[in-house]
């Protein structure tokens, strides 16, 4: 019964977590547990959770994407900019753009065979420095309030970037489960080499995975942008590492072939509670800063050191 | 295999020329970088504004060498510039005790930070890119919340203001130091016992250990060489600029690793130098003074940069190409 309980515990380590934050903060803040505190804590952590689905699927192939922070500013930039065309075309030509970024990523891992960091560090500097220069480095403000409606309406008292977040998390949870596209996606991040002599097309997906992820930062751009109305080239300098670190905290491992999308979500919500908490505690920013590098570096320590182990454990096995 | 009588005894000429141009393709652009701005812009050949650029890249120069080691040994730092800034930070808050005291105090510091980075990334066998953007944070974070995030004011101390503005033999210090830091790193790293393990480490580490080289001590050195001369690079950081802002520290960044990978080491590991990181430095530095007298706008320097980035990594990919056949 008692180790029972144990592995129980073991097995729910982040909804421990999450649990325990809730309480530090609802006992620290008395209005903290409260419905609207819930709903507005997931409307803020929708644009980082969005991102967070699509690095997850990039990352158990075994990649990942510095790029997505500025994918979001330019996709941003480019609908404010490209507004009078009409509000869809906009968003459309927005996610088109972010998304041909992922498509350049990806063509250049695979058939220029370059290492992935390389490339997605290279296209981060470039396309901020893309979105400084057409918006000679000043923030551009949209002209159609319509459009805030996409992230400022809430049916049913709860937000429209939730309904978002839930929507993006159900259909990437399915297609990683279901489908051929993540079936390959756990293959080729186990093993690239294996994959390919199974008659995987591991070129093509490793493609498809990068588009997916950069999709899902230009989603995010989208949101972001409907929600402020202004689109900028600093925002989101320090998304990627964020949303890596949130991945990684949901169990999606570095080292490819590992995770879920139900550990993600758990993942962005510890961050985001961290930094509700960080508010609420009224820490200065430079220390906010200090503390989220030392938890990113906590969560990447962790992940290196429990797969030495499994690995350690497969050499004795074997 | 084939008699040696009939075989020719070296390569052709032809093979020699491919070759070397290959091999000095660097070199080749620089000589034609030179002659093509020497042409463009009258000022450019004069020694005012040689030494203006020796000045302006002198901390460049310096970074870069500790970033050729850490990427011989198949690793990177990203979080370079940011102990630039701690240890630029500890330097102007060490000043009242001396320069003696600043200077140890600049090199301490950046002897840690690598020490962290190295051991992260050696010893507990974290991702080397995930592990300095995470350290890179922290850094920065220990730097703001020291100086409140406001810029510091550099004392005007004698040894620091000549270290800055003093010449010898007509030439700045600065470029002294740059020269000095060069060569001394330079023969230690093709020359030394450590130098060859650590490339040997970085074109494959297996073999590496498997012929009795402790790679886990190799790279740990390597990171902590590299905060050290981040140390060293502060130190000229702060006596060229009267002012220390840490937010722009992180420029440094991206034109160290531009140039280190415009000289031709590869980010594969294993290969490069010193000489080669030379030749990038004054590639970048020429590109960068052309694109100041010429008034390009900020924004599309910055793109430029960024462009040459994308090809010197196009270009060290041909490279890794070649060598592979």
């Amino acid at each position: 019964m008692k180790i029972k309980a144990a592995r129980l515990i073991a097995d729910r380590k982040l909804l421990v977590i999450i649990v325990a934050l809730i309480v530090v903060l609802s006992a620290a803040d008395r209005n903290f547990f409260t419905l609207q505190t819930f709903v507005s804590l997931f409307d803020h952590i929708a644009i980082n959770g969005v991102m967070a689905a699509g690095m997850t699927i990039l990352l158990i192939s075994g990649s990942f994407d510095l790029s997505i922070g500025s994918v979001m500013a330019v996709t941003g930039i480019i609908i404010v900019l490209t507004q009078r065309f009409g509000m869809l075309a906009s968003v459309f030509i927005g996610l088109a753009a972010g998304t041909a970024v992922g498509a350049l990523n990806g063509a250049l891992v695979v058939k220029g065979r370059i290492n992935a960091f390389i490339v997605t560090l290279g296209s981060m500097i470039i396309f901020r420095g893309l979105g400084l220069a057409i918006t000679n480095s000043h923030p551009v403000k949209g002209s159609i309030v319509a459009f805030q409606v996409f992230s400022q309406a809430s049916p049913l008292g709860i937000p429209l970037p939730v309904f978002y977040l839930a929507l993006v998390y159900a259909v990437v949870w399915y297609v990683l489960r279901y489908t051929k596209f993540g079936r390959n996606d756990f293959a080729i991040g186990g093993n690239p080499l294996s994959s390919r002599l199974a008659g995987i097309r591991v070129d093509l997906y490793t493609f498809l995975y990068f588009v997916a992820c950069s999709f899902m930062a230009a989603l995010a751009g989208v949101m972001l942008t409907s929600r402020v109305n202004t689109g900028s080239a600093v925002f989101g300098d320090q998304t990627p590492m964020l949303v890596i670190a949130a991945a990684v905290l949901g169990g999606t491992s570095l080292f490819g072939g590992k995770g879920t999308v139900i550990g993600t979500i758990q993942g962005v919500l510890i961050l985001g509670l961290i930094e509700r908490a960080m508010v609420i505690f009224n820490v200065d920013t430079n220390y906010q800063l200090l503390l989220r590098g030392t938890i990113i570096i906590a969560v990447i320590v962790i992940d290196a050191l429990t797969a030495r182990r499994r690995d350690g454990a497969v050499a004795a096995a074997g | 295999m084939g008699d040696v009588t009939t075989r020719p005894s070296g390569p052709g000429f032809k093979r020699v020329v491919v070759n070397v141009f290959y091999e000095q393709t660097m070199l080749i652009i620089l000589i034609l970088l030179v002659i093509v701005m020497t042409i463009a812009s009258h000022s450019f050949l004069s020694l005012g504004n040689l030494f203006n650029v020796v000045r302006q890249f002198s901390v460049h120069g310096i970074m870069a060498v500790g970033m050729t080691i850490v990427i011989v040994g198949k690793g990177m730092d990203l979080s370079a510039a940011s102990i630039l800034a701690l240890c630029a930070v500890a330097n102007v808050l060490l000043q009242p005790y001396g320069y003696l005291a600043s200077i140890a105090g600049s090199l301490a510091v950046g002897a840690v930070c690598g020490l962290l980075n190295g051991y992260l990334i050696a010893r507990v066998k974290a991702n080397f890119i995930i592990v300095t953007l995470g350290t890179q944070i922290i850094f920065t974070g220990i730097a703001l919340i020291i100086t409140g995030g406001w810029d510091m004011r550099s004392r005007p101390e004698p040894a620091f203001h000549w270290l800055g503005e003093a010449s010898i033999l007509g030439i700045p210090v600065l470029g002294w130091c740059l020269v000095l830091i060069m060569v001394v790193s330079g023969v230690l790293l093709a020359r030394s016992i450590a130098g060859r393990r650590l490339y040997a480490v970085g074109l494959n580490d297996r073999a590496a250990r498997a012929s009795g080289i402790n790679d886990v001590r190799i790279v740990l050195l390597s990171y902590v060489i590299n905060g050290l001369i981040c140390g060293a690079a502060s130190i000229l950081l702060t006596s060229r600029l009267p002012r220390i802002r840490v937010g722009t520290a992180s420029d440094y960044l991206f034109d160290v690793i531009t140039i280190v990978v415009l000289g031709g080491t590869a980010l594969s590991g294993g290969v490069g130098g010193i000489y080669r990181t030379a030749i990038g430095l004054l590639i970048f530095a020429i590109i960068n003074n052309g694109m100041a007298l010429l008034h390009l706008p900020f924004e599309y320097q910055q793109l430029v940069k960024g462009v040459i980035l994308i090809l010197a990594v196009l270009y060290d990919e041909f490279n890794r190409r070649r060598r592979l056949g």
